[in-house]
């Protein structure tokens, strides 16, 4: 190894970060280091640092339990519209808060689409919270008449996922 | 004749894992490799699920390139990874042929052993990997899992272990992964586990959370043990594992011999000193135990990158006053689960739901449909008898299922002919492995892997000077032959 190692380097670095003005003259076995500062600049910002606070913020955002957001995600119908247009229907809510899937793969097409008869038992869609699928199952048979969330979107528990209309 | 104790070096999977959020890219780790091949490792761990999965997920990075990378600059060294029983490194269960081709597929790309792992410890869901290891050639090494619970008994240990060896692994590993094994714990265990393999390869893997390490290391070496899994300094204690040069000086302590080259060790170290700076990842200092902190925590046993998720899911609602009450059902949940590993999916298990118990503010209303598929005996025989009102609860008195039900039938021939074609069958296995949108979000994102040769240091302070702002000139000299003056305009 050589006499100087990494350690040694971010010692004096540190030392150099300490104070934004104080000029140095290090002599240190084979090493010898000047370092002059300028007086009116700003204050230092080691590179480091500015690294690690992109590091921290996108490990913030990048959480174990959610997906990446997609390109382009579906806009929301509003819930309570929906509700309204439809006052005979069946909600299906959300069990649990998480990501709604509205198809079993991507590229593959929806499990339901609007207008489809159903049967009870029959798969709406899937919820995800830490790798956790549950799958979203029809209570009744009926049509549905619409699908209050996008693809990939986050919802919360007893969010209106899907509105069923029962026929006679 | 001295006994010898053997490094396994996780600093590359399970220790950036723990304090990094496995966040190293592979272009920290390749500069290092040539000096990681030389140090005497018995062998370096280069993936597990989670490291595959961080690396295409937010570092764009093909995980499968950066195990030929490294194997490419570590000709000599074994590489071996976690293998998470049947559902390999995934979210589910992979039925045999996806197995065999997993395995076929990690001895193309440089990787000659593996650890088996089942969070219920149910042999049954690693027959096939366990027996195509070893006929394609893999060193294979049992891994049994211990958390602190009544179920997990010295003698419980010692039958499972018997049982993988009875099964012919070449190795058997016993892992404290919440580091809550006592020292005289670990001397105990470890005997009894030792008297039940006979000659039998023995490894020991332990977290250092709660500042038991140190002292559990020493006893597994009294108890006779062989190799302990340690990682680079920057990258050890904390909540990672023991350091490397640390359990060497300790082993030699102990009167053993300890095949490593020091020199490297330092160089290792130096190195990840630099990485852990650029990347502005604190170092964690060596802890004693912490009696509190163990109090609080050996109930639950959940990992710390979780907590951290279930303080978001708690936050998100508002509830984050709350986590105290979550952690204590959590607790509760896991002994009505029976105790299973508390790892990846059965943490999650647990977890999740002593966050609905919580918050629904009934127990068990809504629970996802991995857990009543658990109360049937899908994911295999549980570590403990469930709590029997729970299990009719979730089960809601449908038939047991096997484990093994479907497994044996042929899935490549429908998978390619559903979502091929595949570039490779790297790619089909990412595409199994990956939540969907995250592999499409690889497919678009990827970027080749960066291999830069190791500065030394004088030009890295250098660089680093001429980069502060308010530096006007700097001037660098090292021994005779260099000499270096910058102006900044």
């Amino acid at each position: 190894m050589s006499d100087l190692t990494y350690q040694d380097v971010i010692r004096v670095l540190e030392l150099i970060d300490r104070s934004d003005c104080v000029d140095l003259d290090l002599a240190s076995g084979d090493l010898r280091l000047k370092v002059s500062r300028s007086q009116a600049a700003p204050a230092a910002r080691p590179a480091g640092q500015v690294e690690a606070a992109a590091d921290v913020a996108s490990a913030a955002v990048a959480a174990p339990a959610s997906a990446p957001a997609p390109a382009a995600p579906t806009p929301p119908a509003k819930p309570d519209a929906l509700l309204q247009e439809h006052p005979g229907a069946t909600p299906v809510k959300a069990p649990m808060g998480g990501m709604f899937y509205a198809t079993p793969a991507p590229g593959k097409p929806p499990f339901v689409t609007v207008g489809q008869q159903i049967r009870k038992g029959d798969q709406l869609g899937i919820v995800e919270v830490m790798k956790l699928f549950t799958p979203i199952t029809a209570e009744t048979d009926g049509v549905v008449v619409a699908i209050a969330v996008g693809n990939q979107q986050t919802v919360a528990k007893d969010d209106v996922l899907v509105l069923i209309e029962t026929r006679d | 004749m001295a006994k010898k104790i053997k490094l396994l070096d996780e600093t590359l999977r399970n220790a950036q894992q723990s304090l990094w959020a496995t966040r190293m890219r592979t272009e920290s780790m390749l500069p290092i490799a040539d000096v990681i091949d030389r140090a005497g490792f018995d062998t370096v761990c280069v993936a597990a699920g989670v490291t595959f999965e961080s690396a295409a997920m937010f570092l764009n990075e093909d995980p499968w390139e950066r195990m030929r990378l490294l194997r490419r600059r570590m000709p000599e060294t074994r590489f071996d990874v976690l293998v998470r029983a049947r559902n390999l490194w995934g979210w589910k269960a992979q039925p045999y042929d996806v197995q065999t081709l997993f395995l076929e597929t990690l001895l193309r790309n440089g990787v000659d052993s593996f650890k088996l792992f089942d969070g219920l410890n149910d042999l049954r869901n690693m027959d096939h990997l366990l027996a195509e290891g070893r006929r394609l050639g893999f060193k294979v090494k049992g891994f049994v899992g211990f958390n602190d619970s009544p179920a997990h008994t010295d003698a419980y240990l010692a039958a499972k272990a018997r049982e993988f060896v009875d099964r012919g692994v070449h190795a058997l590993v016993i892992s404290d992964s919440p580091g809550v094994m006592k020292p005289e714990r670990a001397y105990a265990s470890l005997s009894a586990v030792r008297k039940a393999i006979g000659d039998t390869e023995l490894h020991f893997h332990c977290h250092t959370t709660a500042g038991l390490g140190r002292e559990a290391c020493r006893q597994a070496i009294r108890a006779d043990v062989d190799v302990i899994w340690t990682a680079a300094r920057p990258l050890a204690w904390g909540s990672a594992l023991p350091a490397a040069r640390d359990i060497a000086a300790m082993a030699r302590e102990e009167g053993c011999e300890v095949d490593v080259d020091d020199a490297a060790l330092a160089e290792i170290d130096d190195w990840f000193y630099w990485v852990a700076h650029k990347q502005g990842k604190p170092v964690p200092v060596e802890k004693p135990f912490d009696p509190a902190f163990y109090q609080s925590y050996v109930g639950h046993q959940i990992p710390g990158g979780m907590i951290s998720n279930l303080v978001q899911q708690l936050k998100d609602r508002g509830l984050e006053d709350r986590l105290p009450e979550v952690l204590e059902e959590a607790g509760r949940v896991r002994q009505e689960l029976g105790y299973p590993h508390m790892s990846t999916p059965f943490s999650q298990f647990v977890g999740v739901q002593a966050v609905m118990n919580v918050i629904q503010g009934e127990r068990y209303a809504s629970p996802p449909e991995a857990l009543r598929l658990y109360a049937r005996g899908a994911f295999g025989e549980t570590i403990a008898s469930m709590d029997q009102n729970i299990r009719d609860l979730l089960s809601q008195g449908a038939a047991d299922i096997n484990p093994l039900e479907g497994l044996d039938e042929p899935a490549l021939p429908k998978i390619r002919a559903e979502y091929g074609p595949f570039d490779s069958d790297e790619d089909l296995l990412m595409f199994l492995f990956m939540h969907p949108a995250a592999y499409q979000d690889f497919r678009k994102n990827r970027q080749p892997i960066v291999s830069k040769p190791r500065l030394h240091p004088v030009a890295c302070l250098a660089e680093e000077l001429m980069a502060r702002p308010n530096i006007a000139s700097v001037e660098v000299g090292h021994g005779p032959d260099l000499s270096l003056a910058l102006k900044n305009a």
